[in-house]
């Protein structure tokens, strides 16, 4: 049990730095944050990040919105898989559909910023992150990007 | 042989776990709002991390022996191409999918 909890606690440890773009945006009651919080996964992340409230405004409602949905989605989407597992069939192709995202939002990124440091410096950190520490790569290459972000 | 309050105590402590990993920088939001280097961090971090996530969901130990995960970064070079044409989300992730099919499809 002690080693699923260490190897969870290492996956979700990235979530941590998640909230980090988060922090002036989401003012709003403690219910309404807890759940913010507590539902921020690598998807809503995404969306969130990618559309960023208009200057000065409170978009509490439409961070909610996405969490939520985005939540029951994957909930319900697990549940399902898991009970008609039986009846369905594996459906490769579907797999991409999420890098594909993704990769979208890296375009509305680069669009943005213009910076191919943030499309080279990644790819580098991951692959120096994987020869490093194979089990915990991910979390390994988010440090490195943090300190790419300074050069 | 399944213990059930093996299972139950596991979830639970997993549940506070990922809990408390998320709701991490909140509980310091006002340590690290002062703060003007973690402002940078979390300013332009995203960008940095979506990168990850598309080599993350594609598989890293796919790219790491031959060939690379060729097929896949072709079919996100389409999703890529696509979208910068026409900037249109669905369409570029259905052109992706199936085009990461018909190359998976060619490449046998």
């Amino acid at each position: 049990m002690f080693a699923v909890i260490i190897a969870t606690v290492f996956i979700a440890f990235r979530n941590a730095f998640y909230g980090l773009s988060f922090l002036d945006r989401y003012k709003t009651g403690w219910l309404a944050k807890s759940v913010l919080v507590f539902t921020l996964v690598d998807a809503t992340y995404a969306i969130l990040t990618a559309n960023p409230p208009k200057q000065g405004l409170n978009d509490i409602k439409f961070c909610l919105s996405v969490s939520l949905l985005n939540f029951v989605y994957w909930v319900a989407g697990t549940f399902l898989g898991a009970v008609m597992s039986c009846w369905i069939p594996e459906f490769d192709a579907l797999k991409f559909v999420l890098p594909a995202f993704f990769m979208t939002v890296v375009v509305g990124f680069f669009l943005k910023s213009r910076q191919w440091h943030a499309i080279v410096a990644p790819i580098l950190c991951m692959v120096i992150a994987y020869f490093i520490w194979p089990a915990q790569y991910f979390l390994l290459a988010i440090l490195f990007s943090i300190i790419t972000i300074f050069f | 042989m399944f213990d059930a309050s093996y299972f139950w105590l596991t979830i639970g402590l997993l549940f506070l776990m990922i809990a408390f990993t998320r709701a991490l920088p909140f509980i310091f939001t006002k340590t690290l709002k002062s703060n003007v280097t973690l402002q940078m961090i979390g300013r332009h971090l995203p960008a940095y991390i979506m990168m990850l996530l598309v080599i993350y969901e594609v598989g890293i130990k796919s790219f790491m022996s031959p060939p690379f995960a060729l097929l896949a970064v072709i079919a996100l070079l389409v999703v890529v191409v696509i979208q910068l044409w026409k900037r249109q989300l669905l369409l570029s992730l259905l052109v992706g999918v199936i085009a990461y099919v018909l190359i998976n499809h060619i490449a046998g």
